[in-house]
């Protein structure tokens, strides 16, 4: 297929601001078609110089001002006539990073088909209304295309394939102002087009001219929503089964909801205000079912683990049916309703047995601080909230997410004092070693998950038998271990006979790794770690959160795990 | 000067990572400490990061691609350090 790219830029009296974005544009040596959308004179005037003064840009004029889904309209059908294969589109306003546009294209030329869209990644300077106005729409959009693969329908930077969007242009009204961008997204999404997407940082223009009618423009949207959500329940056979032919989508379940449940805690939240624990379940209750019925790889590896449970003599005592499976996904609700439970001071402390806090107390006492190996058994996040003497300590939390700064400054919002911060290690490298050292050093505790290998195919995994057979096992914690040369706890937190039991037991003074015999002492630790959390799983195996072919990714003799499934600990 | 810095570093290689039977003189100036070289591995390389941040007070750099210059032998070290400090 040809691949004939032009951009396109609507512009509405951004006459300021045009100047210096077509500026930008000059040396992607692509053509460029401006839509102007009925700008007053003094922009029209700028146009027309621009347009003059360079040979590779297009005017097209609007009569008279009709919205940016019209100016897209025009300039999709523009684009046909002069033969381009896929129209890029940037806002006129210059809060599109220009340098992201040969990456965009890129993903354009290897899946012609495809919506391309820039996923935003945004400065500090988003006023927060808006990024829980987003999360809001995020799950809107969710539930109209029953799927997560929209990870953002409102990022006007995209690559559109000019084909099937003026087919829809001429077969659909589409959104012509604010609503145009989630809802020409959500339809191309429906009539088949994949939608993929690219990060890419997005400046929120401070001076810049919005044209967002609060009222009107709201009303517009909720109205869109309301239209799409409709539009969704005659697709929604089609939908699933899109779904279900794709094969679940590249990310484990529990994150799928971990993620929704940003906007989602805030949805059962509220609920959780009102009508107490049901109001939440409300919410859960329905979502967890869907992922029941929709996730057949979720159901596969819940009996799997269930099966290994009962032949290894757990809590499961009969071979696993249908039912066990569907109150295993449940417990994973009630654990969210938990978490909310904690975050509303709820949870008192008599409804908590703590073994071994003593041993954490000491190492604060001494100024030290401690590695605490989690896992996904159980409900860790819950132990702050249960423990006032653990919400004291200083508690970094290492994850595999880049939304890590913002999630802390989220934390840091809500509560100036708090005491808990994420730490994103994806790239980790001698900087982020010597930070978590020193913070060691200074006392803070370190809690990681150990049972999880990490989301690159590439990290090093070490094999350890679990339940009967060899799983993989990420060696980075104890990597990190070794190399901050620092007592390591396992903490876990489990829920048994409606009450909450917190464990931490001593695993190490200190892991060393032998310079000669790396792989066979890594392979040792991960293995005593593996016991621990057998003995834990056979004991509370309805807790246990891995949903996902655990022992799937067989581990190839260079200690690399082969991701077959596609789980992805995003 | 900058002599004594290089033999201090090749100690401090020697100490931090344990390498038996090798000393300040084994190690060349300008041969790559990682992967051939001293046979040095990616924990090795976190460890002497670790290690050299401490001793000389350094600011490393986020970016994971320009630390591997500068531990990239230990001329490019000592030189990384020495410009640190003059700052």
């Amino acid at each position: 297929m040809v691949f004939q790219p032009a951009l396109l830029i609507p512009c509405y009296n951004h006459g300021d601001q045009i100047d210096a974005t077509v500026s930008r544009l000059a040396h992607h040596r692509l053509p460029c078609l401006i839509v102007d959308d009925g700008s007053d004179a003094t922009t029209a005037a700028v146009l027309d110089r621009l347009a003059a003064e360079h040979d590779w840009l297009t005017l097209v004029r609007l009569p008279e001002n009709r919205g940016k889904g019209a100016a897209m309209a025009a300039g999709v059908d523009a684009a046909a006539e002069a033969g381009w294969t896929h129209v890029l589109q940037i806002d006129a306003d210059g809060q599109h990073d220009t340098d992201d546009i040969p990456r965009l294209l890129d993903k354009a030329r290897d899946q012609p088909d495809a919506l391309v869209s820039g996923q935003p990644i945004y400065d500090d300077d988003i006023p927060r209304v808006r990024f829980y106005g987003r999360y809001l729409t995020h799950a809107l959009v969710w539930l109209q295309t029953l799927s997560f693969a929209i990870r953002d329908s409102m990022c006007g930077f995209r690559v559109y394939p000019v084909v099937a969007s003026r087919d829809l242009f001429h077969a659909h009204r589409i959104g012509r102002r604010m609503d145009f961008d989630t809802d020409i997204m959500v339809r191309l999404y429906w009539r088949g087009t994949p939608v993929v997407f690219v990060p890419t940082r997005v400046r929120y223009p401070r001076d810049g001219v919005s044209h967002f009618d609060m009222l009107g423009d709201n009303l517009r949207i909720a109205w869109m929503h309301a239209r799409l959500i409709c539009g969704m329940v005659p697709r929604a056979p089609l939908l699933v089964a899109r779904r279900l032919r794709r094969g679940s989508e590249k990310i484990h379940w529990t994150r799928q909801v971990e993620r929704g449940t940003y906007w989602l805690m805030w949805l059962s939240l509220q609920l959780y205000r009102v009508f107490g624990r049901p109001g939440a379940r409300l919410v859960l209750y329905p979502l967890v079912t869907w992922y029941w019925l929709s996730n057949a790889q979720g159901r596969r590896a819940s009996r799997d683990f269930l099966q290994r449970v009962y032949e290894h003599g757990g809590a499961q005592q009969r071979p696993p049916r249908a039912l066990d499976v569907y109150r295993h996904f449940f417990m994973f609700s009630d654990c969210i309703v938990d978490r909310l439970e904690s975050w509303r001071g709820r949870l008192r402390h008599e409804h908590v047995q703590f073994n071994g806090q003593q041993m954490l107390l000491d190492e604060a006492a001494r100024g030290r601080g401690a590695i605490l190996m989690t896992s996904h058994l159980g409900n860790i996040e819950l132990c702050r909230g249960l423990n006032d003497q653990l919400r004291n300590l200083r508690m970094n939390v290492l994850v595999y997410n880049h939304h890590a700064p913002r999630i802390n400054r989220i934390i840091e919002k809500s509560n100036p004092n708090s005491r808990l911060k994420l730490v994103d290690i994806r790239e980790f490298g001698m900087q982020t070693a010597a930070m978590l050292e020193q913070q060691v050093r200074d006392g803070e505790f370190l809690a990681i998950a150990a049972d999880r290998t990490p989301p690159s195919l590439n990290e090093n995994v070490v094999p350890a038998r679990f339940l009967g057979s060899e799983a993989p096992f990420p060696t980075g914690p104890f990597i990190i271990a070794a190399l901050l040369h620092c007592p390591v706890y396992l903490m876990t937190c489990v829920r048994v006979e409606g009450r909450y039991r917190i464990d931490v037991v001593h695993f190490a003074e200190e892991i060393t790794l032998s310079r000669k015999n790396r792989d066979a002492d890594l392979q040792y630790w991960a293995q005593r770690y593996a016991d621990d959390l057998e003995a834990r799983a056979l004991e509370t195996p309805m807790q246990w959160f891995n949903f996902y072919d655990f022992w799937g990714h067989p581990v190839t003799r260079d200690g690399t795990a082969r991701n077959q499934d596609g789980y992805n600990g995003d | 000067m900058s002599e004594d810095l290089g033999r201090e570093l090749k100690e401090l290689i020697i100490e931090s990572l344990d390498l038996e039977d090798v000393t300040p003189e084994d190690i060349d100036d300008d041969e790559p400490l990682f992967v051939d070289g001293l046979g040095l591995d990616s924990i090795d390389a976190l460890e002497l990061g670790m290690q050299i941040q401490k001793k000389y007070n350094l600011k490393l750099d986020a970016n994971n691609e320009a630390n591997k210059q500068h531990f990239a032998s230990v001329t490019a070290l000592r030189r990384f350090i020495e410009s640190q400090q003059a700052t």
